[in-house]
């Protein structure tokens, strides 16, 4: 204030333009508000700023809580997919050895399968070759007994086929 | 013989009876071997698109003169029955049972050609070796049976027949 008197003076011949006066007032009430303040203030300000360095606090406590609860579940996770790494690993292990041994099988089924077919292509082979020697000693049968009968009938006149009659009633008689 | 043949034959030897007519069955074996060896004929008495009436002229005109009243009473009571295909098994039904009313047996001859009478008689005579009883012969011509004759005496055929010595060396070839 004296420095600010000391400098360049207003109207009514200090640095101040008004009543000096109103400044010492002004002062005056500006320090019963500041104390007022600081008496009033303080307290529920640092009340208020504890409570929310406490809840700062708090929420960081939280944060790392659930931070931690995170890391657990990720923990847990991480050893839930080793479990489920480990039995798709085992599945396919499984489905590995369940394969070559289908595998086996198939290829057992199939050596059967061939073995049988070939086995009833030779039976219907030997079958139908021995129905066709069948059918010709049939062919062959038919046409040397038409060719015989051709030849008796052609051979059957009058006096043979008496004979024949004769000869019949001579040995049903004997 | 079923039944019905056998009934057939009852009643043509009771009209025979009735007629007092003996030569009713002499007649109708010749009448059913003229139906045996001739399908036109067969076919026309068994045809019931050809009304009855027409059918039994058609057997009046064929008896006409060759037949007693009788027998082609009896062979027109056949066809109106529907009987025309049955007629060689009714005849042979009732010589079978007109010997066997004599004490006779009866025996069905088959042969290609006709029998005389002097063989007729010596296969008589012949047969009647074998069976201890005098034998009526019916002779039916077959010309399926090729040469010598085939004997049926109630169930024993004696076969000695070309036929019967063909099929045996057809089966020996086969």
């Amino acid at each position: 204030m004296w420095i600010l008197a000391a400098g360049e003076a207003g109207p009514n011949g200090n640095w101040i333009p008004h009543d000096v006066n109103e400044f010492y007032w002004a002062s005056l009430a500006f320090l019963v508000v500041l104390a007022v303040g600081l008496w009033k203030g303080v307290g529920p300000f640092k009340a208020a700023m504890a409570a929310r360095s406490q809840r700062i606090e708090d929420e960081l406590s939280a944060a790392d809580n659930a931070q931690a609860e995170a890391d657990a579940r990720r923990e847990a996770q991480l050893a839930k997919l080793g479990d489920a790494d480990a039995e798709a690993q085992q599945i396919v292990a499984e489905a590995r050895t369940r394969a070559a041994s289908m595998k086996t099988e198939m290829i057992a089924k199939a050596e059967s399968d061939v073995a049988a077919s070939k086995a009833k292509a030779m039976e219907d082979i030997n079958a139908g070759k021995g129905q066709a020697l069948s059918d010709i000693r049939s062919e062959v049968a038919t046409s040397a007994a038409n060719a015989a009968e051709a030849v008796v009938t052609d051979n059957l006149d009058e006096a043979r086929l008496s004979s024949l009659i004769e000869n019949y009633i001579t040995e049903v008689g004997s | 013989m079923s039944d019905a043949i056998a009934g057939y034959a009852d009643a043509v030897l009771a009209i025979a009876k009735a007629e007092g007519d003996p030569n009713v069955e002499g007649q109708l074996a010749t009448f059913a071997q003229a139906v045996e060896s001739n399908e036109e004929l067969t076919s026309t008495l068994a045809d019931t698109k050809v009304p009855v009436e027409k059918r039994q002229q058609v057997i009046e005109d064929l008896l006409a003169g060759k037949a007693t009243k009788a027998t082609t009473a009896a062979v027109s009571m056949l066809v109106a029955a529907g009987r025309a295909k049955d007629i060689p098994a009714i005849s042979r039904a009732v010589l079978s049972s007109a010997s066997g009313e004599r004490g006779r047996e009866y025996a069905e001859v088959r042969s290609a050609i006709p029998l005389s009478d002097d063989q007729t008689q010596r296969l008589a005579a012949a047969l009647k070796k074998q069976t201890g009883k005098d034998v009526d012969i019916n002779v039916v011509i077959d010309k399926s049976v090729v040469g010598g004759l085939v004997t049926q005496i109630g169930d024993t055929v004696i076969d000695g027949s070309v036929r019967g010595r063909l099929t045996k060396m057809r089966d020996a070839f086969q």
